[in-house]
């Protein structure tokens, strides 16, 4: 049983970026649309899955004071398979997504999960928490571009929503609309937690 | 993990140094594997993009092409590709230049366009352009490249949306290379997409670069292409 918790715990209650707060540059950076969001939710969470499994394995032989350079190079090896093999094999995915994918590098959910987590639980385990906190991430930013990509260009995944009845909110599509939408997300997440508390 | 000075301190550098190889042989192999398709998506991505700017039935000879200025590296920021494009009967019937400009809200920007009506300068058509390589904002910078993978005939109208319609079908001699905000922007200026104001200085300065080459050395050009076609 508490394996699947491992697994739902990154949806919501410890959702990456709506509750952890972690990943806020790429969630800010992308999430001007649904199409970038769900694909740079994606490759994150390749790579979260990968890195977890790779460092929960590796738990016992990496040491202490030398973690950190070991995680890098981890992800950052990850990181760079997914580049190549999409540019060789799925050259058009790549070309829509390929300005993302070495911002991954720097994700710190990615770091943070191999730290807090992969580096001192069993292999199992981390695997279903790189997948939770990967499709929680992607969740997030896509609740987050669904907000900006409606309110900002009047589209949903690139389909109309609105027949030109409305005029699109350019400033949601701007960075300071991404710190708005995310600031109303967020207190509304919280709004929720705490009813969920008072009730419970 | 122990913590036991001082060999631990050695065997943590030991083991970052074996991960660090171990994950360098890896991406080592997987390059080897993916290098090859890498490129040749590439030299078919190049090739459709040189493809789409010129005129239907004038097809780009990517092995024709010259480097300008001579003998200079292809990666290099100053340096243009010029592709011949024949028609049917071997006669140049188009022109396509790859020219880059460093001034993108991101750095590097790499467009390519392309030229028919070859017979003068004033003649001279600017026929479309294409973007081929950017890391411009998405949703905002990006929007350079809008609908340019689809066909012209779908643009509409409003430049603003659409940056492709400020460099389609137009004659070189008379574009002004000003670009100036959608709502200022006259009839020859260039109108800059909503928003990307940067981005779309950058792309209008690396299609001028191209379009000054080609009108300058329009004769020799047409020379050096003559001489190639006959050659093969």
């Amino acid at each position: 049983m508490s394996n699947i918790s491992e697994l739902t715990k990154g949806l919501w209650k410890e959702n990456p970026v709506l509750r952890l707060l972690l990943g806020m540059c790429p969630a800010l950076a992308v999430t001007t649309a649904v199409e970038y969001a769900v694909g740079m939710g994606l490759s994150a969470t390749f790579v979260l899955l990968s890195s977890n499994v790779v460092v929960a394995s590796l738990r016992n032989i990496i040491p202490a004071k030398t973690r950190l350079p070991c995680f890098i190079v981890i992800i950052a090896t990850f990181v760079t398979i997914v580049d190549l093999v999409l540019n060789g094999f799925a050259h058009d995915i790549h070309k829509s997504l390929g300005i993302f994918i070495p911002l991954i590098v720097v994700n710190c959910v990615i770091l943070g999960r191999a730290e807090a987590f992969a580096s001192k639980r069993p292999v199992f385990d981390s695997f279903l928490d790189g997948l939770g906190m990967g499709l929680g991430f992607t969740l997030a930013l896509v609740a987050l571009a669904s907000v900006r990509e409606i309110l900002g260009n009047g589209t949903w995944l690139g389909m109309s929503l609105t027949g030109g009845e409305f005029t699109p909110v350019l400033l949601f599509v701007l960075p300071p609309g991404a710190f708005i939408s995310l600031g109303f997300l967020l207190a509304g997440m919280n709004v929720i937690e705490k009813r969920r508390q008072a009730n419970g | 993990m122990s913590d036991k000075a001082p060999e631990s301190s050695v065997k943590a550098v030991v083991v970052v140094v074996i991960i660090a190889a171990i994950c360098a042989a890896g991406l080592a192999f997987v390059k080897q594997i993916t290098e090859e398709p890498i490129a040749e998506a590439r030299r078919q991505e190049t090739l459709a993009a040189l493809q789409r700017v010129v005129p239907a039935g004038c097809e780009i000879k990517l092995e024709g092409k010259l480097v300008r200025p001579e003998g200079a590296d292809e990666g290099a920021a100053e340096t243009k590709l010029i592709f011949p494009g024949y028609d049917a009967d071997g006669q140049l019937c188009g022109i396509a230049v790859r020219s880059r400009n460093d001034k993108g809200y991101s750095g590097k920007i790499l467009v390519v366009s392309g030229y028919s009506d070859l017979e003068s300068r004033e003649t001279l058509k600017l026929n479309r352009i294409y973007v081929t390589e950017h890391a411009e904002t998405p949703g905002l910078g990006s929007l350079i490249t809008n609908l340019q993978d689809e066909e012209p005939a779908t643009w509409g109208t409003d430049r603003s949306k659409v940056y492709g319609l400020n460099f389609l079908d137009r004659l070189v001699a008379t574009l002004s290379w000003k670009v100036a905000k959608s709502a200022a922007a006259g009839e020859n200026d260039v109108a800059a997409v909503t928003a990307a104001t940067i981005s779309s200085r950058a792309v209008a300065g690396a299609v001028q670069v191209a379009a000054s080459l080609v009108s300058e050395d329009l004769d020799g050009l047409k020379a050096a292409f003559a001489s190639t076609a006959r050659s093969e």
